[in-house]
């Protein structure tokens, strides 16, 4: 074997592109030659010093925490230690130039820069460097935008990465956001990474929701590529396609199209509901039908980190509960132990190509739904009365997609329970 | 006496290259290789092991980035092979006995990195930066597969010797 050949074998085993009788000619290899040895030692180095240049030395990738029961008050302070002594570590390489700014922020969004405190209370027009977004609660959301004005929207909670660099490049821990991406330069596309996928961007809105072991991307225009980490497969999501990547590569990468909401949409109780719901199921009794109860959800946290919580019914769907427009009604069903908590009701609403439109919520005055014998007040209102908070003054569009029906009271003790939610 | 929390702390961050080299030469995936570092940085906090000297405890770290490395890939399925693990072994202790300070040698990379011309920096921030494989360059690129792998093996071996140029001076 030439030594152009055995470099460029050991290239390709690197690449994870060799095959059995390659890998096995490299391991003799390897065995006699010490400077096959150096190489590939001297490649491995390079190319973890490469990573570190090129994510602009931020930590990188999805942390696997260790087991919970060794969380020992010691090993919390050691660890703490280590990783605060390993972010000043990579931050004394430089840091470079912040490539995303936070354009707007609503309900618990942390911010935490590499080598800096987090910090709670951002404001609109702060730089993002190298560090991580953490939201926290259903409601939460904040929107990023690209120095290209491409733009980000993390809903739900949710956590990324930001490289900070030059390269358009995220990393979604877990959760969800969506992204208006204007068109990449030839041969530099927007990349985003989840714990299960890549996905290249040339220009495009789309929606992104990863977990541990699952991502799906819903594209409203144009087209994204996704390819599964598992084993390197790849494919491409057109407009109006919605792609899954998992860690199964037995199958194919699953591409479906995007299904279309219902026109009208109603959610009843009388059994479990799906597990996007957030909330306490209770099956029917003598005091009411079946019923969600609520569960404390972070509504905010303050600014030295205490947290605000919130009673909450929600439900997230990202690729859409229901369609919405301006004429339809929204119907609720609820009771609460404090009366005087009025449930707030908030959308989440996306444009029907895929765009974040904003979120719409209104605050249900009680005296104004008297209740029943057994507490539960009905109320049903135009969606037109919904106010555009986020972004503040907001319209909803002609026609729109509900991916998020939020409902919680904020009073202590509230004991908001929903009985049903429609949207007709 | 065992080493303090303080100093298990240093020697990790001092070789944090050559054990993260050391499990990505196995998973090949940047942050694999970066999470099992932090895993076996906790693990050796925790006190699981007893480390009376740095040297010992470097070592430690190197096999257990090997073994973690081992058992991520044999976890994904479809992963590409392996190299054995006594060759693994033969080319980690020879980086250990022959390294010289990791600071350096990541500071004599970084000139070496900076001569290089844009084209081959493209090319090394694509893979290695980016993590996109060979196959992805060649597309973005728009050049032949096999002509990556050949730039790329010419680039390792330049960037090898330039470094020990420089570490040498």
């Amino acid at each position: 074997m030439s030594p152009a050949d055995r470099d460029v074998l050991i290239v390709r085993y690197l690449d994870g592109t060799a095959g059995p009788d390659e890998v096995a000619a490299l391991n003799a290899l390897l065995q006699v030659d010490a400077e096959s040895r150096a190489l590939i030692r001297d490649a491995a180095l390079q190319a973890i010093a490469l990573a570190d240049f090129g994510r602009s030395r931020a930590l990188q990738g999805p942390r696997r925490p260790p087991p919970e029961a060794r969380w020992n008050p010691r090993l919390l302070a050691a660890a703490a230690v280590l990783i605060a002594a390993a972010l000043c570590f990579v931050a004394l390489l430089g840091t470079p130039a912040p490539s995303l700014t936070l354009v707007r922020a609503t309900g618990a969004v942390t911010w935490s820069p590499v080598g800096g405190l987090p910090q709670t209370e951002l404001e609109a027009g702060t730089r993002l460097g190298p560090g991580t977004v953490v939201l926290e609660g259903a409601q939460s959301s904040a929107e990023l935008s690209f120095k290209d004005g491409s733009v980000v929207t993390l809903s739900g909670d949710s956590e990324i990465l930001l490289p900070g660099d030059s390269v358009t490049r995220l990393f979604l821990r877990r959760g969800s956001l969506t992204v208006e991406a204007r068109p990449q330069p030839e041969k530099r596309p927007l990349l985003l990474r989840t714990p299960t996928a890549d996905v290249e961007v040339a220009g495009a809105c789309f929606s992104l929701t990863a977990g541990a072991a699952r991502t799906t991307a819903a594209v409203g225009a144009g087209k994204v590529r996704l390819r599964r980490l598992v084993d390197g497969a790849s494919a491409e999501v057109p407009e109006g396609q919605v792609a899954v990547a998992t860690l199964d590569a037995t199958a194919p990468i699953e591409i479906r199209p995007a299904p279309v909401p219902a026109a009208r949409w109603s959610q009843t109780f009388e059994r479990p509901p799906p597990a996007a719901w957030q909330g306490e199921w209770t099956p029917a009794d003598a005091t009411g039908p079946g019923r969600l109860k609520n569960v404390l959800d972070v509504s905010y946290r303050r600014k030295d980190g205490t947290v605000v919580p919130a009673h909450v019914v929600s439900v997230r769907a990202p690729e859409a509960l229901t369609m919405i427009r301006p004429e339809s009604v929204l119907r609720l069903r609820w009771r609460a132990r404090v009366p005087a908590a009025g449930p707030m009701v908030l959308l989440s609403v996306e444009t029907s190509d895929g765009k974040f439109a904003g979120n719409f919520q209104t605050m249900l005055r009680t005296e104004a739904y008297p209740p029943d014998a057994n507490g539960w007040r009905s109320a049903s209102f135009p969606a037109s009365s919904l106010e555009g908070r986020y972004p503040e003054g907001a319209r909803l569009p002609p026609i729109g997609r509900v991916t998020l029906v939020f409902i919680a009271c904020y009073a202590p003790n509230a004991g908001l329970e929903v009985a049903e939610v429609a949207l007709d | 006496m065992p080493l303090s929390q303080e100093t298990v702390v240093r020697t990790l961050l001092a070789a944090r290259t050559r054990i993260s080299a050391s499990a990505w030469m196995i998973a090949r995936d940047a942050q694999a290789a970066e999470d099992i570092f932090q895993n076996l940085s906790v693990k050796a906090l925790a006190g699981e092991s007893r480390f009376d000297v740095e040297a010992q405890l470097v070592s430690w770290a190197h096999i257990t980035a090997r073994h973690e490395a081992l058992n991520w890939i044999r976890s994904r399925k479809g992963r590409a092979l392996s190299l054995d693990e006594a060759v693994l072994d033969l080319v980690a202790s020879e980086g250990e006995t022959n390294a010289p300070g990791e600071g350096l040698r990541v500071e004599a990379l970084r000139g070496c990195l900076d001569a290089l011309p844009s084209a081959s920096r493209e090319l090394l921030d694509l893979r290695y930066s980016e993590e996109r494989s060979c196959s992805d360059i060649a597309r973005l690129l728009d050049v032949g597969l096999e002509a990556v792998y050949q730039r790329l093996s010419r680039l390792h071996r330049a960037l090898k010797e330039c470094t020990e140029r420089k570490l040498s001076t």
